[in-house]
């Protein structure tokens, strides 16, 4: 803090200085703006809506221009699951090792139904939906634990999950050989079916962060106990938030089933997804609506590069990336601007 | 089956001590360091190729092999200690950095053995002479013997480090209470990173004897190892040494005894419901959480 003083003043505006404090304390003193808007510029608002259109955007044309959709229907993939797993580490709190649970859940969801039932497939997605909140229902009890047991027992439950579908019985599920979409083979249909999921989810944490239930949350993940005192339903807010992050994760296991046409219980319950993840969505910076995005874009290109070029050394590098980040910008490249300096406060967010 | 019982029960004890030796290095290291050491099982794992390599490729004796295990590993650990442990302590979430912190260092571990070594599965081969021991109806591998008599003798002697010598006052008082240990003047720094590079090495020796007992290993075998260990400590409470080393037996007989009666796949199964049960009815383990101020 101290060494960030001068820096401060030269800024030399009273709201770059309160910018310093935390975001609570600033606001009381400042009455004047409505807690929901903050100092977010609205211009960083409209410039964040417009880049995200491009991207969007761009994504809806890339089928127009080439035929190898893998690299970008992936991109769109890992920004849904890097969104979704922030609405529960950054928004509420709770780090989900296992986040892949919900993942596999979804694919395996659409893989019964659309497969094995001959389901319409606007049915499996649907059902892969409300399977993912089904499950973060079950796994809601653990909601009571909190920190690095949390995470542990996410994992586990993820590898509990795991070894259970691959012993449901084969007609119904596939075993442990999994299920092949022989029925449904359209990947243009589904790159833009997940086109619209992770523009879907990236809008969803932008109207919520901006909003006052975003506040909320904050509130809830920063101090529970104090934000049960000024009456909010903690549980009830964490429980919303908990399901949601499930149901953006299901849709993309249901997604990524259908587009890679194969699913089994080794590829849709790895564990380096939930991994990919949280790492994505740790690097970009937790809590924050840029973040998630970015980590996913940036991280996408670089696993891009690497994978392509050193095919061994791609792991050791995505560890290396990790290792690096957490230990120099331990709240990811967003947080560590904001940390940096106040006045990034009116434009990131 | 039930004349299989007291064979699997000793096989249960013995994967169990080994659960324990594995999860009570992680446990000092949480404990002490509040770091969580994700790329703990991926050490064991590069403690087993070291055995290999000792064994296998070069026909040296496994006991050799515990030494170099123990020194590289724990050279590992100086090394990380050194590199970033400051900084984690520092960052604003320890736990949640650390973790993420050791999964980056997990995934350039087995990325590392995967380059040098291949993904293939190895096995230690080394010939015990007799094989195996037969004590009434139960026949134990020498391999098995050697390991659960190591695995007590190191557990005895890191508990009796931390238990009857000043150095283990000091550490279970960093366990407790950093900064009231800061203030009776105790160099924190020496003693932390003695203990997480001597922890680190208990990880390689605990890795030469999973390749003595486990019949094969290969690169990524490592989070299966880190998974058991997490559990294993957070079932008799983090940060707790007794609790780690029952926590270990109590998931080694219970992985055991399903493994017979409901077959393997299910062993594994109901060691996490174990946990999850009982993280539910107790949140901190089954021997509460070491107290410290955060």
């Amino acid at each position: 803090m101290v060494e960030r003083r001068p820096k401060t003043s030269m800024a030399g505006q009273s709201k770059a200085q309160s910018g310093d404090m935390t975001e609570t304390s600033a606001q009381t003193s400042d009455p004047g703006a409505s807690p929901s808007r903050r100092r977010i510029s609205k211009i960083a608002i409209r410039v964040w809506i417009v880049l995200v259109g491009v991207l969007f955007l761009s994504g809806a044309v890339v089928p127009l221009a080439t035929d190898s959709l893998s690299f970008w229907f992936y991109m769109f993939q890992w920004i849904a699951l890097a969104v979704g797993l922030n609405l529960a580490a950054g928004m509420i709190g709770y780090l989900p090792f296992g986040y892949v649970a919900f993942f596999g859940s979804g694919a395996y969801a659409t893989g019964i139904l659309v497969q094995i039932y001959a389901a319409p497939l606007w049915v499996g997605i649907v059902g892969a939906a409300l399977v993912g909140a089904l499950v973060s229902l079950l796994f809601a009890p653990t909601l009571r634990l909190r920190g690095i047991f949390f995470s542990i027992v996410s994992m586990s439950l993820a590898i509990v999950m795991q070894h259970l579908v691959s012993l449901l019985p084969s007609e119904f599920a596939g075993g442990s050989a999994g299920i092949t979409f022989a029925r449904e083979q359209r990947p243009q249909l589904y790159y833009y079916c997940m086109v619209v999921v992770a523009m879907l989810a990236v809008l969803a944490m932008t109207v919520l962060v901006l909003s006052r239930q975003g506040l909320m949350l904050k509130a809830i993940r920063d101090d529970p106990d104090v934000a049960r005192v000024i009456g909010l339903n903690v549980s009830a807010w964490r429980l919303a938030a908990w399901i949601g992050a499930a149901v953006i994760a299901a849709l993309c296991g249901s997604l990524e089933g259908l587009y890679s046409s194969i699913i089994d219980p080794h590829a849709s319950f790895n564990i380096l997804i939930s991994a990919k993840a949280v790492i994505y969505a740790a690097i970009g910076g937790f809590g924050t609506v840029m973040g998630p995005v970015l980590g996913a874009v940036g991280m996408s290109v670089i696993d891009e590069i690497v994978w392509s070029r050193f095919p061994i050394a791609n792991l050791f590098v995505l560890g290396a990336i990790v290792a690096v980040v957490t230990l120099y910008m331990p709240r990811g490249v967003v947080g560590a601007m904001l940390k940096k300096s106040p006045r990034f406060r009116r434009w990131l967010f | 089956m039930t004349a299989l019982l007291p064979q699997v029960l000793i096989n249960g004890l013995i994967v169990g001590a080994i659960y324990g030796l594995l999860g009570l290095s992680l446990t000092i290291v949480y404990g002490a360091m509040r770091v969580a050491n994700l790329a703990h099982g991926d050490l064991v794992v590069a403690g087993s190729f070291i055995a290999f390599v000792m064994t296998t490729q070069q026909g040296q004796s496994p006991m050799l092999s515990m030494l170099v295990a123990f020194i590289g590993v724990a050279a590992i650990g100086g090394l990380i200690y050194s590199l970033a442990l400051r900084r984690l302590q520092n960052s604003p979430e320890p736990e949640i950095a650390s973790f993420l912190f050791f999964y980056g260092v997990s995934l350039m571990t087995g990325a590392a053995l995967l380059f040098i070594f291949g993904a293939d599965t190895r096995s230690v081969l080394f010939q015990f002479d007799p094989i195996s021991f037969r004590f009434a109806d139960v026949i134990v591998s020498h391999a098995r013997i050697l390991a659960l008599a190591i695995g007590i003798a190191i557990v005895a002697g890191i508990f009796f480090v931390l238990y009857r010598t000043i150095y283990g006052k000091a550490l279970r008082a960093a366990i407790m209470n950093r900064e009231a240990l800061l203030v009776v003047g105790v160099n924190i720094d020496r003693l932390s990173l003695v203990a997480f590079a001597v922890s680190f090495g208990v990880i390689g020796l605990t890795g030469v004897l999973i390749g003595l007992v486990f019949p094969a290993f290969h690169p990524f075998s490592g989070l299966e190892f880190t998974i058991i260990a997490f559990i294993v400590v957070v079932l008799g409470g983090l940060g707790h040494p007794v609790g780690a080393v029952v926590g270990g037996i109590i998931f080694g007989l219970c992985e055991q005894v399903t493994a017979l009666y409901l077959g393997q796949s299910l062993g594994m199964i109901v060691g996490f419901l174990v946990l999850i049960v009982i993280i539910l009815i107790k949140p901190d383990g089954l021997f509460g959480r070491a107290s410290w101020n955060a």
